[in-house]
């Protein structure tokens, strides 16, 4: 669908907030072959180098409105990716239209329209405490006090955070300087935000905190996410779309429902023993993993349905208890990361 | 006072990769930088200097009218110009290479030169501190307007200080276009 654009920055609903055609970044990377002082004077007077696509000809589009997962092996072009949208670098080549703007050459103008939040470098100030930090971007943002002030009591009421936001952010809990770092991201209503890896080193209720947050800010405000992650489990409670990046191009994009479906011809059956089982009575079954009261087995549909599959580990395995599920989005993930 | 802090900043922010967060404010990044360095610490020498200024100018007994004041707060704000020009080069050359201390100190080094009158330098030191690397604009030109011995030969050193800012900020923003952050 064509987007609606009735000025810069506005976009009718379920319109394209985000365009990326033929998107490329390449970049010279001083190459070295030895280590040592030898090869580090040698560095000095014949340097190699080597060229790196880190994000190689790729296009996808985002909905006003989504939580979209962009997700991908260390090293794949996620961050580049994001830091091109953001406006931080320029494009080797290719074109992206975000709200309307190129970001690299609009960047003053376009950044007022975003949030950034960059999981491993912080936007507050050390030695301030987070309200401080909070008042700079209402400077720097030029948000109105109306606006500024009803967002702080909505934020201290969402996140919990009223007894720590005068707090120096040297004594907060990673925890709860992410907290403040998210509102640092949302302070100004930016209608879309860059998550990049947002719940790194945070504990189970740091990110289900962190999670729903993301979610009340989606729903409430119609905010569009982008959000890195290495954590599967923010993508299976957040996203409603994945974008998959390994080597610099696209490998899967589509619904998350696609990718619970990748091997729609496999069915992972998980048993649990009444008594303890050795591996040789389990090999013609072809266990995935085992242990003497449990296992699991992958079922290929192509050449056995599932319920003669299931008949024949009833017949002959002590089962006291079944369960029968897709292949998990983790292995779906590292087929796809292992295989493209 | 104004821009003191601005080389141990801008340095811990290249190396570490924190620069990032400049390009996504509202604002252009070496504005940010160089606001950065306000140094509150330095009023001291401020009000110092300023002390010594007025004590001396007493002393002496020196008599100024409004144009002499014009024209030493052309040559301080000429002075400024140029030190942010530097400064500006030095950012940039840090969004290329990271980390460079060495190039501090060789700016340090040349500022240094505006703190001794022209009449001790050669001829060819002399030209040069007062076109080519107008360091004399700073401290030595304003001091001689106080002392009734205003010359022409200052307006050339300002022009330079106005066109070298202005080469910092193109030099500046073409190099941005190349920032390639690091990694993650």
């Amino acid at each position: 669908m064509n987007a609606i654009t009735m000025q810069k920055g506005v976009t009718a609903q379920k319109t394209d907030i985000i365009q990326v055609k033929n998107l490329c970044r390449t970049f010279k990377v001083p190459k070295r072959s030895d280590s040592g002082l030898l090869s580090s004077i040698k560095a000095l007077f014949h340097r190699e180098y080597v060229t790196v696509n880190a994000v190689n000809d790729i296009s996808f589009t985002v909905k006003k409105g989504e939580i979209r997962g962009l997700i991908g092996p260390n090293g794949a072009g996620k961050s580049t990716t994001i830091k091109i949208m953001s406006g931080i670098l320029y494009p080797s080549s290719g074109e992206v239209d975000v709200m309307g703007y190129k970001p690299w050459l609009e960047r003053e103008e376009y950044v007022k329209h975003i949030g950034v939040l960059f999981g491993q470098r912080s936007q507050l100030e050390w030695d301030l405490p987070p309200i401080d930090s909070f008042y700079l971007r209402k400077k720097l943002y030029d948000i109105p006090d109306e606006v500024y002030k009803r967002n702080i009591e909505y934020f201290k009421e969402l996140l919990d955070i009223a007894e720590i936001i005068n707090k120096p952010v040297r004594q907060l809990s990673l925890g709860e300087r992410m907290k403040c770092e998210f509102v640092c991201s949302v302070l100004h209503e930016p209608p879309l935000v860059f998550l990049d890896e947002p719940t790194i080193g945070l504990d189970v209720v740091s990110k289900e905190t962190v999670r729903g947050f993301i979610s009340a800010i989606n729903k409430e405000k119609n905010t569009t996410f982008i959000l890195t992650t290495h954590d599967l489990s923010d993508i299976e409670n957040l996203c409603e779309n994945i974008t998959v990046i390994n080597n610099g191009t696209i490998v899967f994009d589509d619904g998350l429902a696609g990718l619970q479906e990748y091997f729609p011809k496999r069915k992972v059956v998980k048993v649990q023993f009444e008594t303890p089982v050795d591996y040789h009575a389990l090999e013609p079954f072809h266990p995935t993993s085992y242990n003497r009261m449990k296992a699991e087995f992958e079922v290929d549909l192509s050449e056995c349905d599932v319920k003669t599959a299931v008949n024949r580990m009833f017949e002959c395995l002590p089962v006291a208890d079944i369960n029968i599920e897709s292949v998990s989005i983790e292995e779906v993930i590292r087929h796809i990361y292992t295989e493209q | 006072m104004l821009f003191g802090n601005v080389f141990a900043n801008v340095s811990t922010m290249s190396w570490r990769g924190d620069f990032d967060r400049l390009l996504i404010l509202p604002h252009r990044p070496i504005k940010l930088l160089l606001s950065s360095g306000f140094d509150l610490g330095s009023i001291g020498i401020l009000l110092t200097g300023l002390c010594l200024t007025a004590g001396a100018g007493i002393e002496l007994k020196l008599t100024v009218n409004a144009l002499d004041v014009l024209l030493v707060l052309a040559g301080i704000f000429c002075g400024l110009l140029l030190f942010m020009a530097f400064l500006i080069f030095y950012c940039t050359l840090l969004i290329m290479v990271t980390k460079n201390n060495r190039v501090e100190e060789i700016i340090n080094a040349l500022f240094s030169f505006s703190g001794y009158p022209m009449e001790i330098f050669p001829r060819v030191m002399s030209v040069v501190l007062s076109t080519v690397l107008p360091f004399m604009v700073i401290a030595y030109f304003p001091s001689q307007v106080l002392l009734g011995r205003a010359a022409v030969s200052a307006v050339p050193g300002m022009l330079v200080c106005i066109l070298l800012f202005g080469l910092s900020l193109w030099v500046w923003n073409l190099k941005l276009k190349q920032y390639t952050s690091v990694g993650g």
